[in-house]
């Protein structure tokens, strides 16, 4: 067989550029087709009526579960936050999963807790429930607290599936801001809609350097620290971009776990949340609406971008390290896990666009641009390119990850400008320069390094520090 | 195949500069998408700007304008020596010149009719008219954009404003549902006599989110509550659960003997909506009904006929019940249990031997 190198570097060369053509153009599509969503969504939610709403005796019963894990220092102030939602029936089961601190007994403290011997049926099979507490005092009466052996946070929601009373819950992660009407925005796709919804998701907004007091945002502030502002413009690009633009073709295959909500019955009869994956949230939607499609049930899932739902991102480096690279190990598990959608138009939407994408453009992505980046210096240093070639390669990438910033950017000013401040949209703008050489190549470190993590069999969450919203001023703990 | 490739870039590319197209034609093409990113960024970023000092123009103005408006009002409700006509005159001339002075004005009008009512509700009407408002609000309504239209249906049925009922009637099956309710509620707050009439009309399913919209809109409707009964027999059967919750919310207990026919309808929403509405009603005669479909019922309703049992029923309803859960939902028995302890009963005298608690199927992953 001949080896000509220069053909190689030639076919090379193509590759890397059509599979760049190819991202440009899904990003152009997801960019149009969330403008249009944005555009729509504003319209229709243009009113100041809906308030009114929340005296309807009408509204389905809600169940927010909030799984806590060694959560001692920021757990009373949490419940008691979310105890002040805007909404009028709901309850909050609190699932301690084995806590080692004293996060149960700062629970049954301050609230009057007694153990309930509550009864429930247990479809979902979880870790051993040690007890299910309730208050005595009646101001706390819609509070539940399950108490079980440690199993992870699937395994912890599965137990507050179980326990919880209502057919809509809510999934947060406890430590997370909600704004008071969440449940009622999140709730109204399920009730405004013809087809059945299974599922409805809300944007994730970074909460790092906001003013909090008691447990409420008072004043929206840009993050002080570049990795924090990084981390924000990739929550932009993530939700006003691209779960926006999934949401308008029902293509949507992740409902973050900080905060979605879901038809129980169909969380059920789908198997609940599988303990087996660091990436429980994507999987039991992806689970969900192959469940959906199997047995021909017409079905949707929503999408909410209201600023509805406020949460602290790594402030180090290593965490986001960590976080990153158990997020690629949850893409790969999913899409491993249902294969069989995978091109099969049977699924319409889901296997022909949504898992292709998020193949190629979630899981290979990093991969790729790892190769290319080391094909391009591999060249450089042999002396098949020159500098300006070198160049003009670093260019074109440079600029499109700048665009692609800015055109999230864009979205959230036409949307909700949360960030009015011109000195923020400066910094804005900064760091959307400085991403793609100082962020960017690292997450997409992390991101290979989840790939290879995962060959090796590692399956754990690894520790997620943070250092609570409740008080700004206190050191980071990592 | 890459040749050919190749020869359709250099084609393409064969009115480039001299700097770009000398290169291969691979680099040529990232030279390309590189500078027309360039100057979709500068595109955009202009936008931002504009964005930015755009609605900075737009919340000046409203600021400012708002004073004036809030100023006149005043003096045109309260101030016995203002010339009323000339000054209304005067004022939007100088000040309503855009669409966005005029809906900010109806804005503030808004915020005036919200805390104001008899004669200074009919004055402020007079403000709307004085100003030409009421041809601002029908151009948007005949307008093509459907959220044009709702805004104007929204400030007209807030305002009590009189608009063409041929103009609402065509909205109440519309497919876009924030107009469709707002089509609703302008025909609902402007009847006199038939608030709910636009269910007659109604051809396409309501949803729960369009049924709480109209729950809250009787609730400020002044004049006599309509006779939820009159739609139990509509084709559209959302419609007939919205009628059947109302009966139970406002006690038309004269529809009881109806809703007592729903226990036997082919529709198992109905019959469920049925049970509900007649347990709010804590009606008697529906447990004994309740009891005899109990073995024929779905999953779903054999709930509610514990809830039930639970709510209004007796030790000998339960144990009625207790004979035909043998091999029913492990969620059944739990809710059998619930009941049971509620009435402080022992639930295992009830059940039938073979009954057994919960089992794990296989879960799927």
């Amino acid at each position: 067989m001949n080896f000509n190198f220069f053909e190689f570097i030639d076919i090379a060369s193509f590759i890397f550029l059509t599979y760049g053509l190819i991202i440009i153009s899904g990003y152009i599509f997801l960019a149009l087709y969330s403008l249009f969503e944005l555009r729509d969504y504003k319209r229709k939610n243009n009113f100041k009526d809906e308030v009114a709403l929340l005296q309807s005796s009408h509204l389905p019963k809600i169940s927010v579960l909030a799984p806590a894990y060694n959560e001692e220092a920021n757990v009373i102030e949490n419940v008691r936050s979310l105890l002040t939602l805007d909404y009028p029936s709901f309850e909050i089961v609190i699932i301690n999963d084995g806590s080692s601190d004293n996060t149960l007994d700062s629970l049954i403290k301050t609230f009057d807790l007694y153990q309930d011997d509550v009864l429930y049926h247990s479809p979902i099979a979880t870790k051993n429930v040690r007890a299910v507490y309730s208050s005595r005092q009646k101001a706390y009466k819609n509070l539940k607290v399950v108490d079980k052996e440690n199993g992870g946070k699937a395994d912890a929601l599965n137990s507050g599936i179980n326990c919880c009373s209502h057919e809509i819950i809510c999934c947060i992660d406890v430590d997370c801001i909600l704004e008071r009407d969440a449940l009622l925005k999140l709730v109204k796709p399920f009730l405004n809609n013809n087809k059945k919804v299974i599922a409805s998701g809300g944007i994730i907004r970074v909460a790092n350097s906001c003013i909090i007091e008691d447990g409420r945002i008072i004043k929206v502030r840009l993050p002080d620290s570049f990795i924090d502002r990084a981390q924000l413009l990739e929550y932009f690009r993530a939700f006003l971009m691209g779960r926006m633009a999934w949401s308008r073709i029902d293509g949507l295959l992740l409902i973050s776990g900080a905060f979605g909500m879901f038809d129980k019955k169909t969380v059920i009869e789908s198997g609940g949340y599988n303990p087996a994956t660091v990436g429980e949230d994507m999987e039991l939607l992806v689970r969900m609406r192959r469940l959906m499609r199997d047995k021909k049930i017409p079905y949707t899932v929503s999408f909410v971008p209201d600023p509805l739902c406020w949460t602290e991102v790594p402030k180090s480096w290593k965490v986001l390290h960590r976080q990153r690279n158990r997020w690629t190990r949850g893409t790969i598990e999913t899409l491993s896990l249902h294969k069989k959608l995978l091109f099969n138009p049977k699924y319409g939407v889901l296997g022909m666009l949504s898992t292709p994408y998020w193949m190629f453009f979630e899981w290979f992505a990093p991969i790729i641009e790892f190769f290319g980046i080391i094909f391009l210096l591999l060249m450089f240093i042999f002396g098949q390119i020159n500098i300006q070639v070198f160049l003009v390669f670093f260019g074109v990438v440079y600029t499109f990850s700048v665009l692609f910033s800015i055109t999230a950017l864009f979205f959230e000013e036409y949307s909700f400008q949360q960030y009015k401040k011109p000195k923020y949209m400066l910094l804005l703008l900064r760091t959307a320069l400085l991403e793609p050489l100082l962020y960017h190549p690292f997450v997409m470190w992390a991101a290979v390094k989840g790939n290879v993590d995962l060959l090796l069999g590692k399956t754990s969450w690894g520790k997620m520090t943070r250092t609570g919203l409740s008080n700004p001023s206190k050191p980071n703990i990592d | 195949m890459l040749d050919h490739n190749m020869m359709l870039l250099h084609l393409t590319m064969g009115n480039l500069p001299f700097y770009i197209s000398d290169l291969p034609v691979v680099l040529e093409i990232n030279l390309v998408m590189t500078m027309v990113f360039v100057v979709l960024t500068i595109l955009l970023l202009s936008l931002i700007l504009y964005l930015r000092v755009h609605k900075n123009s737009q919340n000046h103005r409203r600021k400012k304008l708002n004073l004036f408006i809030i100023d006149f009002i005043n003096n045109y409700l309260f101030n016995e020596d203002f010339d009323k006509e000339k000054e209304t005159r005067n004022f939007k001339n100088r000040h309503l010149r855009t669409s966005l002075d005029k809906q900010i004005a109806i804005d503030q009008i808004l915020v005036f009719a919200e805390n104001l009512k008899g004669e200074s509700s009919a004055s402020l009407k007079e403000v709307f008219y004085g100003f030409g408002l009421k041809e601002f609000l029908l151009t948007k309504l005949t307008s093509k954009a459907w959220y044009k239209q709702a805004k104007a249906l929204n400030v007209a049925y807030q305002l009590n404003l009189e608009i063409p009922m041929t103009l609402v009637d065509s909205l109440f099956n519309t497919n876009y549902k924030k107009l469709r309710q707002q089509a609703f509620l302008y025909y609902l707050h402007m009847s006199t006599e038939n608030p709910l009439g636009f269910l007659d009309k109604v051809e396409i399913p309501l949803t729960l989110w369009e049924q709480i919209y109209i729950e809250n809109g009787l609730k400020s409707y002044d004049g006599e509550t309509p006779d939820f009964s009159k739609w139990l027999h509509h084709d559209i059967s959302s419609v007939v659960i919205f009628c059947m919750k109302m009966i139970a919310d406002y006690n038309q207990f004269e529809h009881i003997p109806i809703l007592l026919r729903f226990l036997h309808h082919q529709n198992p929403e109905l019959r469920q909506q049925a049970i509900i509405s007649l347990r709010k009603m804590e009606e008697p005669e529906l447990l004994p009904i309740l009891i005899h479909n109990f073995n024929e019922e779905t999953l779903l309703i054999k709930h509610e006929i514990l809830k039930t049992i639970g709510k209004i029923g007796s030790e000998k309803h339960l144990k009625s019940i207790g004979k035909f859960m043998v091999t029913e939902e492990p969620s059944l028995e739990v809710e059998f249990k619930k009941v049971a302890l509620q009435k402080n009963l022992e639930a295992s005298h009830f059940l039938g031997a073979n009954f057994n608690t919960i089992k794990y199927d296989n879960l799927p992953y």
